[in-house]
């Protein structure tokens, strides 16, 4: 039994929208704030790997993970290319995978797109989506090609599911 | 085709875009929260299918807001938060308290609370419900320094002392403790907060909890 007395979320953790939550990378410690959400599925933004304990608690709840950072020629910097994202958003509006986590090594940068694309396929306007985005930047740099990425992205990229196999947020 | 005539409000909204409120945010499932609902932002939240919305301000809704409320069979809940000097955090404990009561109710859901700008009344509202959800409050503040530009020591202080006692309703939202107190071994009764149940079966339970954690003390 755990001696500890408080959960801890991982960093700039966030519930994006019913049975969707973002996140940067999660810790060791934040297994047990991570359990209490009895994820299906986490997508995985980053270029390096999930470390050990991550991968053994995923395993062990029979958690799928969806790694789309990987991105040839890239450096970790690099903002995540357009076909990264529209696969990513594929699981993502998937209920099928729900509840699901999506993550990057911070949850700024690469979550933060991924996240300002989904709200366009919603319908939102760019200022709203960049106030989001900014929100989870801080105070840190902004990078200007994520807010491009945003701002010109092809819903039209993302196949859209039938009414009754889409998430009920999507579109009302 | 002739171009429909430029209507008063200068802002027109292309079909297909909505606009949530400044600094919207989901918090838990069926809980929103944001600045004050503006009528550019009425489409949105229409699609958010609200029973309640929660207004942290010294007024009542304005006409328009309180109007669509009204169209729509939306409840709405007013708490004036009763506010120190200027040198006080702009919530105050007892407030706080009667605003977990609403949020904490299932029956009140989908929820959209809000204050004025949706940063400091409604954030100090969402860390005292972090508190009880036993999140670590360097998680919490993390979570108050996103919506807010400010964050001066007041806010600490009220989080530091924020101790209940909360009611937790007949129907609590699903969320609350999710999982954790089974799995994880988290008892909400180590909470720093004082919890009490509205309904006596619940406390019966927690009891019965606290008895058999004592026991492995032993």
């Amino acid at each position: 039994m755990s001696r500890f007395n408080q959960l801890v979320p991982p960093l700039n953790f966030c519930q994006v929208e019913e049975g969707l939550f973002r996140s940067g990378q999660p810790a060791s410690f934040n297994l047990p704030f991570l359990s209490g959400l009895n994820l299906k599925t986490i997508v995985w933004l980053a270029v390096e790997e999930p470390n050990e304990a991550v991968l053994r608690w995923a395993n062990d709840n029979n958690l799928t993970i969806y790694r789309f950072g990987l991105q040839e020629g890239g450096a970790p910097w690099d903002s995540l290319r357009v076909n990264c994202i529209a696969d990513a958003l594929q699981h993502i509006i998937n209920p099928a995978n729900f509840p699901i986590l999506v993550t990057c090594p911070m949850g700024r940068y690469r979550t933060g797109t991924v996240i300002g694309c989904l709200r366009r396929l919603q319908g939102w306007t760019l200022s709203s989506t960049l106030e989001e985005y900014r929100r989870f930047i801080g105070n840190k740099r902004n990078r200007l090609e994520n807010e491009l990425r945003i701002e010109y992205f092809e819903t039209n990229l993302v196949k859209i599911l039938e009414e009754e196999s889409r998430p009920g947020w999507l579109w009302v | 085709m002739s171009t429909p005539p430029v209507k008063d409000d200068p802002l027109s909204v292309p079909p297909g875009v909505v606009i949530p409120p400044l600094r919207f945010s989901v918090v838990e499932d069926k809980l929103y929260r944001g600045s004050y609902p503006r009528p550019l932002n009425f489409e949105f939240l229409e699609s958010l299918r609200l029973k309640t919305i929660l207004s942290l301000t010294e007024d009542p809704l304005n006409e328009a807001a309180a109007g669509w409320c009204w169209s729509r069979g939306i409840d709405m809940v007013h708490i004036c938060p009763e506010g120190g000097s200027k040198k006080e955090a702009p919530l105050r404990h007892p407030d706080a308290i009667k605003i977990l009561q609403i949020i904490l109710d299932n029956t009140r859901g989908p929820l959209y609370v809000h204050c004025l700008n949706g940063s400091e009344v409604t954030g100090l509202a969402m860390a005292s419900l972090r508190k009880v959800q036993l999140w670590a409050t360097p998680a919490i503040v993390s979570e108050m320094m996103r919506f807010s530009e400010t964050h001066s020591s007041s806010f600490d202080l009220f989080l530091e002392e924020f101790v209940g006692p909360v009611t937790i309703p007949k129907t609590p939202t699903n969320w609350l403790w999710q999982g954790i107190a089974e799995e994880t071994g988290f008892l909400p009764h180590i909470s720093k907060v004082h919890i009490q149940y509205e309904n006596n079966a619940h406390e019966h339970k927690s009891l019965a909890r606290t008895e058999a954690t004592d026991n492995t003390k032993v």
